[in-house]
């Protein structure tokens, strides 16, 4: 019987494209994901597999990424502040235009918690990484 | 110091340049025969000779044991890549 050939050529070409079409399919369904929730305004449960399954894949590839220890920063609150803002202020404009809460004390009270939660979030992920890091330093 | 070396290193070309076609002929090979030696396709060893293709280090050590070379004969990195490959 032949060897089969393990070309690493044709093994890298074909990862980069599965890897392009995954990339494809998981922003065609954000981007269906936002058409129906803001667009159509479908109630999620005419979508919640669809959200299940972008948020499944979205999770698995957070934790795999902190698992394996490539968020390669050390914690730093003042690293992440500015993503948290523009998150917190994304947040607290869907909150208002989208949702229909207009109470100043709840906007500001839900951006805050937003805010606090998001860099907490971020924060939390660094830490496991780095730690993750440090130990692949050990022997 | 390791920004300083890629500030200095901003807008050069480095290319992996490699002598196998002349190393492949000097055996008697043809690129089917080196390619089977190896476990690629012949295709893979055309584009590695033209430069378009790095190979892995596993695949460089292969070609170099096949041709009976070192991996320091065989391959080396060059700053602008556009320079021929034999002026080294």
């Amino acid at each position: 019987m032949k060897k089969r050939i393990q070309d690493e050529r044709i093994i890298g070409e074909a990862r980069k494209q599965n890897s392009l079409g995954f990339t494809i399919l998981y922003f065609g369904v954000l981007l269906d994901l936002l058409y129906r929730q803001f667009i159509l305004q479908q109630p999620i449960s005419s979508y919640w597999d669809l959200a299940l399954l972008f948020f499944g894949v979205t999770f698995y590839l957070a934790a795999k990424r902190i698992s394996s220890g490539l968020l390669v920063n050390k914690p730093n609150l003042k690293s992440i502040m500015p993503p948290s803002i523009v998150a917190a202020v994304v947040f607290s404009i869907v909150n208002y235009w989208w949702l229909g809460n207009t109470s100043p004390v709840e906007l500001i009270t839900d951006g805050i918690v937003f805010f606090v939660g998001f860099c907490a979030t971020i924060l939390l992920m660094q830490y496991i990484s780095s730690k993750k890091n440090d130990e692949m330093l050990k022997d | 110091m390791y920004n300083i070396y890629y500030i200095l290193c901003w807008g050069v070309k480095w290319g992996l340049i490699n002598r196998i076609k002349l190393a492949r002929i000097e055996r008697g090979l043809t690129q089917q025969q080196l390619a089977d030696a190896v476990g690629v396709t012949r295709q893979t060893i055309n584009l590695i000779e033209k430069g378009k293709y790095n190979p892995s280090l596993k695949l460089c050590l292969a070609i170099c044991y096949s041709l009976s070379r070192t991996l320091d004969d065989l391959f080396w990195i060059k700053e602008n890549i556009n320079e021929k490959a034999d002026s080294r």
